[in-house]
């Protein structure tokens, strides 16, 4: 059951991201029109496909996640919302490329940090680093504490406004 | 050859052996237990070691020949007369012929005499238990460690340990920093003010514990610790009956170098400790000095069990009074790749999902 959820989730997650980013790579995106109607119908045919196999498989939390998703990419490739989308600036291209390249090193990084938690915990003969266990409770007294000012340093650097941008 | 001593049962003349959960010296054969106290007289014959009477004729070829047993002793059995060998520092063992409980009395007598010594809490049992327990919660331990690796060898040893107590003073210089930082229309400032910082302070160290076995790996000694002073009783040869012994053969001048560093480390952690004001502080130059130091010698309980999987040895210890359980297991790759994988995905797939909504927002 545990392993469906996961696989569920999952899923959700990759079609949700999947199913999105046609929808803002597309660099003629405020010109798509006809096309991006063709293209929502391509996704949400994907979009039940998968709905119906996660179904079978997952819950019903798992399957509220993959329509919230799935809602979210179809009003954003469409663009036909009650929101005020007109104000926002189509996402770039490279914008996505960087998000997604960045999205790919955390993970990595994650995924070795996290192993090497797990790894570590096959390790346990090592060196003991002091004798913190051994000192006698409450012996210890501070007999002089000093603190004498030296100097200062200040560094300023220019604040970035919206202009600058 | 060397004297040893077996502690008869006074009822049915079978070997004793230290029971821990009594706490006595207990009869396995007729299950009557004898305080420890009122086996202490026996100790005054250890303390009397006679010359060996024993003339025993030899066929020629049947001698030890010369230099064979070099960093060696051979002892008699008193019970089945049987030949124990082994090496100059075993101070208890078992017979290997009849399985009887020995004490190299000469190991532990004059100058070699240990001051104190915990008794065993934990019994064989809770070894073997905290074997299996050390095994859980692995992810990345092979299963088939868990179903194949067996338990090749468990015996309970009292280690030779040095504890130092020590009253140290120590001085410390630090460079300290304080960061502080606002903004105004135009700028970012950052002001960072330093600090030279003096801390003088005192603590007292109690049975600071070094390793005094070259046999014992020093690292796996450490990772039992701590021991603690609740279970410590001045030492009497009848808590090793049933056990194994060694005498120590790192003497404490030897030990001295890694307690000290031990000591230094923690006092200076102490005086750092009393640094939080600060954004950031580096050690400039610290000294430390010990009064009143002295060393004690301790018998320590420790079991130490060997396990064989894949034509490999691992070993691990339990420590004989907390149950602390270490060694170091071996790691499945093939697990380690799929699980940094399976993170990795996760975690990408997660961030997407944040990268997303950022721009879509």
């Amino acid at each position: 059951m545990m392993k469906k959820r996961i696989t569920a989730i999952l899923a959700a997650a990759i079609i949700a991201v999947g199913a999105s980013v046609p929808a803002f790579a597309d660099e003629d995106f405020n010109t798509a029109g006809n096309d991006a109607q063709v293209l929502l119908t391509a996704q949400e045919a994907k979009a039940d496909n998968a709905f119906d196999t996660l179904d079978a498989i997952s819950d019903d939390s798992a399957a509220v996640a993959l329509s919230d998703n799935y809602d979210t990419a179809a009003i954003n490739e469409t663009g036909d919302t009650d929101s005020d989308d007109s104000d926002k600036a189509p996402v770039a291209t490279r914008d996505i490329v960087i998000a997604v390249c960045i999205s790919v090193v955390i993970g990595i990084i994650i995924g070795f940090i996290g192993s090497g938690i797990m790894k570590s915990k096959l390790t346990s003969v090592r060196y003991q680093s002091g004798a913190a266990d051994y000192i006698v409770p409450d012996s210890f007294k501070l007999n002089d504490s000093r603190d004498v000012y030296l100097y200062s340093t200040v560094t300023k650097t220019e604040r970035q406004t919206d202009k600058d941008r | 050859m060397g004297a040893i001593l077996e502690y008869k049962c006074p009822c049915c003349s079978g070997p004793l052996q230290f029971d821990t959960d009594a706490q006595k010296m207990k009869c396995p054969y007729c299950d009557n237990e004898f305080d420890a106290e009122t086996l202490k007289s026996n100790d005054d014959i250890l303390k009397e070691e006679k010359p060996d009477m024993m003339d025993w004729s030899s066929q020629p070829g049947n001698e030890w020949m010369q230099g064979e047993l070099d960093g060696q002793k051979v002892y008699l059995c008193n019970s089945c007369g049987g030949q124990i060998v082994c090496d100059d520092t075993t101070g208890a063992t078992d017979c290997p012929y009849c399985g009887s409980p020995v004490v190299m009395v000469g190991q532990f007598a004059g100058d070699k005499r240990p001051d104190i010594i915990i008794p065993f809490k934990l019994d064989k049992e809770a070894a073997k238990n905290g074997f299996k327990q050390h095994l859980c919660k692995k992810r990345l331990l092979p299963k088939a460690f868990r179903t194949d690796s067996y338990i090749d060898d468990i015996k309970g040893v009292y280690v030779p340990f040095w504890l130092y107590d020590a009253h140290a003073d120590a001085q410390a210089y630090f460079h300290g920093t304080k960061v502080k930082s606002w903004s105004d229309d135009k700028y970012n400032y950052t002001k960072t003010s330093h600090y030279r910082l003096y801390r003088n302070g005192s603590m007292d160290y109690e049975r600071v514990p070094v390793d005094g076995s070259s046999k014992m790996a020093d690292d796996l000694m450490e990772s039992l610790e701590p021991f603690t002073a609740d279970g410590e009783v001045a030492f009497q040869t009848a808590y090793l009956s049933g056990y194994m012994a060694d005498k120590y053969d790192v003497d404490s001048d030897e030990s001295n170098g890694r307690a000290n560093e031990r000591i230094k480390k923690s006092t200076l952690d102490r005086l750092t400790s009393t640094t939080t004001d600060f954004t950031s502080v580096t050690t400039e130059s610290s000294s430390v000095q010990l009064d009143n130091g002295t060393v004690k010698y301790a018998l320590y309980p420790v079991w130490l069990l060997t396990a064989k999987w894949n034509g490999d040895i691992y070993n691990f210890a339990m420590n004989g009074q907390t149950g602390k359980f270490v060694g170091n297991l071996p790691l499945d790759k093939g697990a380690y790749w799929r699980w940094t994988g399976l993170i990795a995905l996760i975690a990408t797939v997660a961030a997407l999902a944040v990268s997303a909504f950022v721009l879509l927002n």
